[in-house]
């Protein structure tokens, strides 16, 4: 039972011994790490086939304690972390060769893995949230890795993403703590089952939604990912795609399973921001001309995927078993295929430090072990039969036509499908447009060609070489007897769905290709039709993407401007009341000239409130403050030399006695 | 036996606070080490007391209901624990810190004596006793701010005295009224019962009020919060820790005191007034956090933040429930370790590169590895992530808002939270990134840390806030034992 505990803990103690061990001896560093996440495996196969079923609680932490549990989707999913971060600790030795701060990096690796398993292990929410705050805290350091300026900026849009929703996140647990008084997703369910959802509960799912949204990449939260994504190394990227946006799905999942229990109107919405978020990632995918980048978009489009599955889970109720399998299938083919696809990313990255596709154009002929991994990735993410993929997909397209029959919203859901069988279609293209650039077509420049095939010996170690071949043995080999052992798996990891019973569906059916074949020929056609002819201009691939339309630029930086205007306006002035009254005030008593609270007049400080002003909203310097300062001079000279007069006095001196007068009369 | 040790943990700084100016060290630093083994012992004593006094001890009597007495209960013998604890490892920091400072003594004496002071207020078993010791923390306290002795200091000076006066002043006023409707001034939890004798009650609000926003001016309660960020940038960094992470909390434990142990919180349930005085700390936090976002000098960020995070705890009070209450003194205790981690690690910027200005701290990371580590763990937890003090209190506030009832705080009040937990985010963060992730320019930066006296405080405080940020449960459980 304190095994699980033990799993979470260990590698985030090594995390501490591999960066002093490092500063000793490299080899031995990496060998530790690899030992770890070896150990860590072992261990997790045991739980899942010595253990099984489990639960633990540990109630003299935090105040509320945590609680973790192992159950089917735990884990598989578990595992899958665990034999990911094995295949990228291995590869990372070979990649990280040229990095500095290795051992911060490996520091970081094991800890990322440690809050990893405390997630999707976690049986309450509050263990899910401590230990995902850990990990988005953990893997932004990963992404800063190499900390050039455009790094710097990306990773900083991830931490800030990261924790904004964080904090809503956290908000929607407030909420749901308080009004049920626990977090353990059994007792969320049970009291919801009870007592029906009200508007603090909705309030809740919201911004658990909004949390766990942001973290699996879901539009318009995804800004973070394809920025991310590119800037970190390799491995990383392999883990931020494979698993980390995983993690957010899982919360998604337990919204959808034990919060919004088979809620038609949450299905709804989350159906159509799962097809926006599948469409637009494909759509950003193919018109970027970054490698990485346009895996990593592709990670966004897969998400949707998945959340396609989730939503019509939602929305069929009880008879959710194809739409769930179909979910989970294809989180855990996405997690693999991305494995491969961007340690192969990072295998270009390694040799010619470069990821523009123009560059890298012809990096893979000849090279033809990662040419074949590719290919088959590439078609397994498609969805082309006999290929993992197309088993997912096919689950998830027969749940969209299953939940046709839902009252009320056929025309959206029917949209919904062309959409998915469109998005099937973008998917091809992309990764046509990536293998045909990399693999088959001939660099511009005939000298860098001849770079790339003298490389064709040295370009990857053999270890690395047996890193990508084994994972995609095992992306091919699932990919077989989809009833045996795809739909095995997807039965074991149904309890997170509440679902039971079997899948029944002749995947090789006439029904089933129908929708494949559509999908490979429009995806064919795309290519054919768009990315060679308008994405392709003198030979060279272009991007007529708009660079400065993003969301990011129209939506929350002005947002976020706006939001400043106000605070400066109403926060400041509030800040500085009581100083300004004192000031004032000490003024009119006093008439100091020698004491004052501060070395600066009220003008001076207008203008330093402009200045700030121009400074946060515009990034403009301005120097209104001194400017001010000298007009308020001049001034203060005037009337100094008037109130020192005589017949200043004496006019102030008739003015009260006026005012006197006048009050005598009055009354 | 324990009324003498009562006594002496007041009396033992405050005998110190006078004899250390007057003998002759051989240099300041046996001077400060001298007054950190005073500290020590004090502490021991406090710790001691905690343990075996819970009796009421009468000095004087001046009539039936005015006397000195002090009593030693359940919330004084944690905090005095608790500050008893800073005060020592601020101690062992400036052992080195003071060392190039030319009036140190000033510090020295001021610093020394201050705790006896607090001592006193953490101890004080009636308003009368309360009120006079904390007028002394005041008193005794200001020198701290007048250590550089330039003409900012004095300035500051006089501005952290009129703030304090005029709020204590304030304070004096409404305590008044809340000792004239008391049927007794000894503090009780709950309170020992009311009787207006003929008051308008709303009168007696606004005279509550009063008293609140006087004492909240130690506190950094708007509109009395001027004197933090004008006398924190000033003094010397230990008095800076002091005067945010302990000092400042006095505020909250007069105004505990009043409200849970003299009127009883289901007087102001409900009022008019709980929601003046909601608005208000709700206001202080998002002033406190914006202020500090826009600051560009590193203490004066670390001033405004102060007076956000312990309007979190006044939030807390104000709730007027006993969950409010104990998310109120798990904040202060989280406070006062984050915010003296903070300081300390200012000083010791300030100490080793000569800079005030958060915009020259790129590559501090690679300079101070340990420390700058310390101060981006205290960040978290001033921010609020899991494994921290922070977040645990944070969790309890903003509970204890939700489920406390009072319409649109209940949701107002974990919303104003979070965005100042964001904004934390933005003014602390930015110095580990660019002190930490300093892209090529590695090779610039050479390891400087300061000596091991100064750091191991603040490596220890920073081991604190991660240690009951995890196993925070004994705490909960003994401030649940006395508030609920």
């Amino acid at each position: 039972m304190s095994m699980i505990f033990i799993m979470i803990l260990l590698p985030i103690i090594s995390g501490f011994a591999v960066y002093f061990i490092g500063r000793k001896s490299e080899i031995l560093r990496d060998v530790i790490s690899i030992s770890i996440s070896a150990i860590e495996l072992i261990m997790m196969l045991i739980l899942m086939f010595v253990i099984k079923q489990a639960s633990i609680s540990i109630e003299y932490v935090f105040g509320i304690g945590l609680s973790f549990k192992i159950d089917g989707f735990r884990c598989l999913y578990a595992l899958i972390s665990i034999f990911l971060w094995l295949m990228t600790l291995i590869f990372s030795h070979e990649y990280m060769k040229h990095y500095e701060n290795k051992n911060r990096y490996y520091m970081f690796y094991l800890w990322t893995l440690g809050s990893v398993i405390g997630v999707f292990l976690s049986n309450d929410l509050f263990t899910t949230f401590v230990f995902f705050e850990m990990m988005s805290l953990v893997s932004y350091v990963l992404v800063m890795h190499d900390e050039k300026p455009q790094t710097q900026k990306a990773s900083t849009v991830y931490l800030t993403v990261s924790i904004i929703t964080g904090m809503v996140l956290l908000m929607g647990l407030f909420i749901l703590y308080a009004s049920v008084g626990s977090l353990d997703f059994v007792q969320i369910k049970e009291f919801v089952e009870i007592n029906g959802l009200n508007a603090s509960l909705y309030g809740a799912g919201i911004c658990l939604l909004i949390g766990f949204g942001a973290k699996a990449g879901m539009y318009p939260l995804h800004i973070w990912l394809p920025q991310a994504h590119p800037v970190a190394p390799a491995p990383a990227s392999a883990l931020l795609s494979g698993i980390l946006t995983k993690t957010g799905v899982f919360g998604v999942i337990i919204i959808a399973q034990y919060l919004f229990i088979d809620n038609t109107s949450f299905g709804i919405v989350l159906l159509v921001i799962a097809v926006i978020t599948m469409f637009l990632g494909a759509l950003l995918a193919l018109f970027s001309v970054d490698l990485k980048r346009t895996i990593a978009c592709s990670s966004m489009s897969q998400i949707g995927f998945i959340l396609v599955g989730i939503a019509t889970s939602v929305l069929l109720k009880e008879e959710s078993i194809l739409a769930s399998s179909g979910a989970i299938l294809h989180m855990m083919n996405h997690s693999l295929i991305k494995l491969v696809l961007f340690i192969i990313a990072g295998v270009v990255v390694m040799n010619i430090h470069q990821l523009d596709l123009n560059e890298i154009r012809g990096f893979g002929r000849g090279k033809w072990l990662i040419a074949i991994c590719f290919a088959i990735c590439g078609l397994s993410l498609a969805g082309v039969p006999l290929f993992s993929g197309y088993i997912s997909k096919t689950l998830l397209h027969e749940a969209i036509i299953e939940s046709l029959n839902l009252q009320g919203y056929y025309a959206l859901i029917k949209i919904s499908e062309a959409f998915f069988v469109l998005t099937g279609g973008l998917t091809l293209a992309y990764m046509l447009k990536l293998f045909v650039c990399i693999f088959i077509e001939e660099n511009e420049n005939k000298q860098t060609q001849e770079k790339y095939l003298s490389m064709n010996k040295t370009y990857l170690s053999v270890i690395s070489k047996i890193v990508i071949a084994v994972s995609t043995l095992i992306i091919l080999l699932i990919g077989f007897m989809p009833n045996k052992i795809m739909g095995n798996i997807a039965i074991y990891a149904n309890d997170i769905f509440n679902n039971s019973g079997s899948i029944n569906i002749e995947y090789y059916s006439l029904e089933c290709l129908k929708g494949a074949a559509i999908s490979i020929a429009i995806g064919i056609a795309i290519y054919f039709a768009f990315v060679r002819t308008v994405l392709m201009k003198s030979k060279k691939y272009v991007t007529i993407w708009p660079d400065n339309i993003s969301l990011i630029n129209v939506v929350y930086i002005p947002i976020y401007k706006g939001l400043s205007l106000v605070m400066l306006f109403i926060l400041k002035p509030m800040a500085l009341a009581v100083d300004a009254l004192v000031y004032v005030l000490n003024k009119a008593i006093f008439k100091s000239k020698y004491y004052k609270f501060e070395e600066k007049s009220l003008p001076y400080r207008l203008g330093a409130i402009i200045d700030n002003a121009n400074m946060s909203l515009v990034k403009k310097k301005t120097d209104n403050q001194e400017a001010f300062d000298r007009l308020y001079r001049m001034f203060n000279k005037q009337v100094n030399k008037i109130s020192n007069s005589f017949s200043y006095s004496l006019m102030i001196f008739c003015i009260g006695l006026a005012l006197i007068v006048i009050f005598l009369l009055l009354v | 036996m324990k009324i003498v040790l009562i006594l002496l943990a007041m009396l033992i700084p405050l005998i110190a606070g006078i004899v250390l100016p007057i003998v002759k060290f051989k240099n300041i630093k046996s001077k400060y080490i001298a007054s950190a083994i005073t500290i020590f012992i004090t502490f021991i004593i406090v710790v001691v007391n905690a343990f075996i006094n819970r009796e009421i001890v009468t000095i004087a009597k001046f009539s039936s209901t005015l006397s000195i007495s002090f009593k030693i209960d359940e919330l004084a013998a944690l905090f005095t624990i608790l500050f008893n604890l800073i005060y020592l490892c601020v101690a062992i920091y400036s052992i080195e810190y003071m060392k190039n400072e030319k009036y140190e003594r000033i510090f020295n004496t001021s610093f020394v004596l201050s705790l006896g002071a607090l001592n006193a207020v953490c101890y004080s078993a009636n308003i009368v006793t309360l009120y006079m010791s904390f007028e002394f923390v005041t008193l005794l306290s200001m020198p701290m701010v007048l250590t550089n002795m330039n003409k900012d200091a004095i300035s500051a000076t006089l501005k952290y005295l009129f703030y304090s006066i005029s709020g204590a002043l304030l304070g004096l006023l409404g305590i008044f009224f809340i000792s004239y409707i008391a049927n007794s001034s000894d503090f009780v939890y709950g309170g020992s019962g009311l009787d207006l004798k003929g008051l308008d009650v709303n009168f007696v609000y606004t005279m509550i009020l009063i008293a609140i926003f006087g004492f909240g001016a130690k506190s950094g309660l708007f509109p009395l919060h001027g004197w933090l960020p004008s006398a924190h940038p000033i003094a010397p960094a230990p008095a800076s820790a002091l005067m945010s992470s302990v000092i400042a909390k006095m505020g909250v434990i007069v105004i505990i005191r009043i409200v849970y142990y003299i009127l009883g919180p289901e007087f102001i349930f409900g009022s008019w007034m709980q929601y003046v005085w909601l608005s208000v700390a709700v206001i202080t936090i998002l002033m406190g956090s914006y202020m500090a976002r826009i600051q560009e000098d590193f203490k004066k960020r670390l001033a405004y933040s102060t007076i956000s995070q312990i309007s979190y705890a006044i939030f807390g009070v104000a709730l007027c429930s006993s969950l409010g209450l104990e998310g109120a003194i798990i904040q202060i205790i989280s406070h006062a370790l984050i915010k003296t981690v903070l300081f300390l690690y200012a000083g010791e910027v300030i100490f080793v590169n000569k800079t005030h200005s958060v915009k020259e701290l790129k590559g501090i990371g690679k300079q101070m590895p340990i420390s700058t580590w310390c101060y981006t763990l205290a960040s978290l937890g001033l921010i609020g992530i899991p494994f921290t003090t922070g977040f645990i209190s944070k969790w309890y506030l903003s509970i204890a808002s939700l489920k406390g009832l009072i319409a649109v705080f209940d949701y107002l009040g974990p919303i104003i939270m979070l965005i100042s937990a964001i904004l934390t985010a933005a003014y602390l963060l930015p110095i580990t990134i660019k002190g930490f992730f300093v892209g090529k320019d590695r090779g610039l930066y050479t390891y400087n840390e300061a000596s091991k006296l100064m750091y191991i405080p603040i490596v220890f405080l920073s081991v604190l806030i991660i240690v009951f940020g995890i196993f925070i449960n004994p705490i909960l459980n003994y401030i649940e034992g006395f508030v609920l």
